[in-house]
């Protein structure tokens, strides 16, 4: 509507003045004056048609939108003019601006966007940390959570949670599905303040007696896929272990649970937890307990009243004969806090936390060198444009106009760059929410896999329009600002004369290159040491021979089967999978090797006879697994036996440890027939040594040597529920997927197969932050020397240009050509030298910060930073040689003339 | 020749409108009708007619018409509405204030 009637008033006014100089002109003429004369003297006398038309736009009403519309036009035009410019500047930009945005969308799913609760700023997770892990855990017993439920001075309500599991579920008696599940208490929901869309929630009433109320609260994920939406529930059921739930609700979209990154798609009472987890008994059952402030109560107070409830019931647990030492033990072990769960909780947060800051800075050391390239391609195009400039300003346009008009230009580049950026950040934020999805198999253990709801929200809109403005602006600003005060006079005349002023006139085009040289070598180490550090932990020796060995992770628990009634399923997947052709070995085990987390028990180590040096207390992985693991893993048994079908839960109990407590407890004496005994209540003399494995890596390919031990399945029944069995194949382990999956559908066709993987892959999804910091990375380093190449060359091909002149003559005076280039070459080099002097300091000042991700390389590493400041060097002079040899073969008689 | 003068700041609103008061009028009528009147004195450049008209018409002093002219051309006709009257009425009325009062200290003062 403003565009039309600026379109219209436009005319108007050019429709006046002709008018005007129309009856000047008739009234000269009526004076004896020739018509051409008289035309002449009345524009002369009328005095520049173009500066009245421009007061007479800058006092009409919609000045300032016709003006961004005229501005815009034009500038639509000359990037029409220049497309390889605008294509070579957006795209840079956009792959800038899709990078941070989609960075920005992983932050914003895992620690910004806040739960859809009333006040959630009240809302507070019951955290505890311990010494043995670095991730955090929000584990309480139900008895505790009881307790801290009395704590109705501080909290309005406290509800316990389950963290959501995944289980195959029935909808109506068909479809089995995989979905996640939860239990809460009754209160859940009314005390997180979230309503149901459809439907009721579970309430109170629901978690009164144990048992009696089979229902379900499902997600709007679910609802959708499942459901297909429909608006009417009722009478439909889902089956989850034999037990018919009725679906009563729906809860709203973008409700997905308070634990970030693992989104729950149904919620069940947590009084049907005995059919839920029937290997869980209602004593040992646990959650994660959230609470909700009371109106006034401040987090210290409620945390410190929730610490004293937390430390009786830990004194308590050590019976009544705690002594002091073991109680102060106890203190310096774990501790609870209060966390802010405005944005829900996560175990993930910091394990994401550095990776994610790493990434921050890299993608936004991309912008800024997007930036900075597009500032200088802008400045040398400004440059080019002065004439044009200088015509504009000759003919009435004010110096602001023009500002604004080259402001106007780079923030349309922006625009556009943010548009095609936010397109691209959509597929960047699916690809990096697939990658960290696919984090290891393994429920017992903190898996570092996430689930992000990665749907575009406001934040992440107005981030990627900030960041939009805040570039168009940055980048826009110098060539506005120097557009403004071109020189008229020598603007219009000869360009030749002006070239020696022009040579201090782009000083800032130079320091632009440098800092773009600098920035660069900083993301092309950064690249290099993530690349290093993911190649050396993907070719980390693991003491286990990695090829021709796969895993097949299955979840027998999830069907509800746990503890002694597995020993047969164990059992007859070793005979059937070990007897197919091609399978050299297989041996199950409970927990699985490498799956990507921290130990699952950090159990205590005490050796019969062994006196610890105070303070000297040793922790340990283990497993629990079948005869032949070893052989199947490729471990080598270094003394002793392995276990046999005579280890059973009659015989002696046994263990087999690895080198690694070998060396510590009997350094040069023979661990064979030696006591051990693992866990607090241990005394050293529950289990007998019988053989000693090789050291391999346990959980994941960077962690050191770690005490490893692993006990015979018929002897620890209790752990039995998960079951990964290792195959070790004589062909390429892939091609054994299919038949695999066949046989043990065979042998039990309800046990849920979660994935099977060859051990290549299992690294590969236990290396996912890594993976995720060098990707991106990598990538992104190739743009930035794919962008300082481009800058240099901009900036070059310009500065020749201006020096055809000078060139010319000292070719003329005999300078050969090889000279010529070599001179400028030499310019462009020594440029990027001081590029790469500045950057070197700078990669030291992110060393702190990159030395605990990196592996098998150090932030400094001389080979690293060589390599990248020879390529940057080799790439500044390869950008510069094409427009050094254009400028030597000009002929010195037109490079002469050349103004 | 006569000698031409500069119009003091803010004298032009109140010239056009009192010219304009007197019935509809295009911008190049405006300028010669100023000229004619001030007996060639007063020379309004055209670079600060059109904006001045301009600025009058989007205060609603004056308003405008496109009309058939006697060129043939449709013009531009110029009309004071009752709001630019009031003002001319009162700026005159200022000026008149005005241009005595510093008349009578040009005189007394000497």
């Amino acid at each position: 509507m403003t565009w039309f009637r600026t379109r219209r008033a436009e005319g108007q006014l050019d429709d006046e003045i002709h008018d005007h100089l129309r009856r000047l002109t008739a009234d000269y003429i009526r004076a004896g004056i020739p018509p051409d004369a008289a035309r002449r003297r009345a524009v002369l006398e009328f005095g520049g048609a173009d500066l009245a038309k421009e007061e007479c736009r800058d006092v009409r009403s919609s000045r300032i939108a016709s003006q961004i519309a005229r501005d815009l036009s034009y500038g639509f035009r000359m990037l029409r003019k220049s497309p390889g410019f605008t294509a070579v500047t957006v795209l840079s930009l956009a792959l800038g601006i899709a990078a941070n945005t989609t960075i920005f969308s992983a932050i914003d799913a895992l620690v910004l966007r806040p739960l859809p609760a009333r006040n959630p700023d009240q809302l507070v997770a019951f955290r505890i940390d311990d010494r043995f892990h670095n991730t955090p855990n929000y584990v309480t017993s139900y008895a505790l959570y009881e307790r801290y439920c009395a704590l109705t001075d501080f909290f309005s309500d406290v509800a316990l949670i389950t963290p959501a599991n995944r289980a195959g579920i029935n909808f109506d008696g068909v479809a089995a599905i995989q979905a996640r599940v939860a239990l809460v208490t009754g209160n859940y929901f009314p005390m997180v303040g979230v309503g149901p869309a459809l439907g009721s929630y579970l309430t109170s009433d629901d978690t009164r007696v144990f048992g009696a109320r089979p229902v379900a609260v499902i997600s709007d994920r679910l609802w959708r896929r499942e459901l297909l939406g429909t608006p009417s529930i009722a009478g439909h059921q889902l089956t989850l272990l034999g037990v018919t739930y009725s679906i009563i609700g729906v809860m709203p979209h973008g409700f997905s649970g308070s634990e970030a990154g693992k989104p729950v798609d149904v919620w069940i009472p947590m009084t049907m937890a005995e059919k839920a987890h029937p290997e869980r008994s209602w004593g040992r059952f646990v959650g994660n307990a959230i609470g909700r402030l009371k109106p006034g109560a401040s987090r210290a107070q409620a945390e410190a009243a929730a610490k004293v409830i937390f430390r009786q019931s830990r004194i308590e647990s050590l019976g009544a004969r705690a002594t002091p030492q073991q109680i102060q033990a106890l203190d310096a072990e774990a501790w609870l806090s209060l966390e802010p769960a405005a944005a829900g909780y996560s175990t993930q947060r910091p394990l994401f936390r550095r990776p994610l800051v790493i990434l921050t800075i890299v993608v936004a050391l991309v912008l800024l060198i997007a930036c900075m390239n597009a500032a200088n391609l802008l400045l040398a195009r400004s440059e080019a444009r002065r004439r044009e400039i200088a015509v504009r300003l000759a003919i009435g346009a004010g110096a602001g106009r023009i500002a604004a008009q080259l402001l106007t230009e780079s923030l349309l580049l922006a625009m556009i760059a943010g548009g095609l950026g936010l397109a691209l950040a959509r597929s960047g934020t699916v690809a990096l929410a697939a990658m960290v999805r696919s984090g290891p198999v393994g429920a017992n253990v903190s898996s570092i896999s996430l689930d992000l709801d990665t749907q575009m929200d406001w934040r992440i809109l107005a981030f990627t329009i900030g960041i939009c403005l805040l570039n168009g602006i940055l980048f826009g600003l110098p060539p506005a600002f120097r557009g403004s005060r071109v020189a008229l006079a020598s603007s219009l005349l000869a360009r030749g004369a002006d070239a020696h002023s022009t040579g201090g006139r782009f000083g800032v085009g130079k320091a632009l290159l440098v800092a773009q040289v600098a920035a660069t070598l900083v993301l092309v180490v950064a690249a290099g040491l993530f690349v290093r550090t993911l190649r050396n932990l993907q070719t980390e020796n693991l003491g286990l021979d990695r090829g021709h060995l796969l895993q097949v992770w299955t979840a027998p628990n999830q069907a509800g089967r746990t503890g002694a009634r597995l020993i047969p399923l164990f059992e007859k997947t070793q005979q059937r999978l070990a007897a197919l052709p091609g399978v050299l070995a297989a041996s199950p085990s409970v927990y699985g090797m490498l799956n990507g987390g921290n130990s699952y028990v950090g159990a205590d180590i005490h050796v019969q006879g062994f006196q610890a040096p105070p303070g000297d207390m040793q922790h340990c992985e283990g497993d629990i697994v079948m005869p032949h693991y070893f052989d199947a893993a490729g471990m080598r048994l270094l003394a002793g036996r392995d276990f046999n079908t005579g280890d059973t839960e009659t015989s002696p109990p046994v263990v087999i440890i690895n080198e690694t407590i070998a060396r510590h407890f009997f350094a040069g004496e023979n661990p064979l027939d030696r006591r051990i005994g693992f866990g607090d209540n241990a005394t050293g003399a529950e289990m007998e040594i019988v053989g000693v494995v090789s050291a391999a890596k346990h959980s994941n390919p960077r962690e050191g040597d770690r005490m490893v031990q692993f006990t015979p399945y018929r002897q620890d029944t209790r752990h039995l529920g998960q079951m990964a069995v290792l195959v070790r194949t004589a062909g390429p382990p892939a091609s054994f997927f299919h038949r695999i999956r066949e046989e043990l559908r065979a042998i039990d066709p309800d046990l849920p197969i979660v994935k099977i993987e060859t051990m290549d892959e299992q690294i590969a999804d236990a290396l996912v932050p890594e993976r995720l910091i060098a990707s991106l990375a990598g990538w992104l380093g190739v743009v930035a020397v794919i962008l300082a190449c481009l800058g240099v060359y901009g900036v070059m091909s310009y500065k020749v240009a201006l020096r055809t002149n000078e060139l010319g003559i000292r070719i003329a005076l005999g300078a050969t050509r090889a000279g010529v280039i070599g001179l400028v070459v030499r310019e462009s080099l020594r440029l990027a030298a001081i590029g790469v002097l500045i950057g070197t300091p700078l990669l030291l000042w992110g060393k702190r910060l990159m030395g605990s991700m990196l592996f098998g390389v150090t932030a400094s590493d001389p080979l690293t930073i060589a390599a990248a400041a020879v390529l940057l060097l080799a790439v500044a002079a390869a950008a510069t040689y094409l427009p050094a040899l254009r400028v030597s073969r000009v002929d010195p008689a037109i490079a002469l003339r050349h103004d | 020749m006569t000698k031409k003068m500069e119009l003091l700041r803010g004298t032009l609103d109140m010239l056009i409108l009192r010219v304009v008061a007197l019935g509809p009028i295009h911008g190049y009528g405006i300028s010669q009708r100023l000229k004619q009147i001030s007996r060639n004195v007063l020379d309004v450049r055209q670079g600060s007619l059109y904006p001045a008209l301009h600025r009058l018409e989007k205060e609603r002093l004056i308003s405008a018409e496109w009309l058939d002219s006697d060129t043939g051309h449709k013009a531009k006709f110029y009309c004071i509405t009752p709001a630019g009257r009031k003002r001319l009425a009162s700026e005159a009325a200022d000026w008149e204030t005005l241009s005595n009062a510093i008349g009578f200290v040009l005189r007394t003062a000497e």
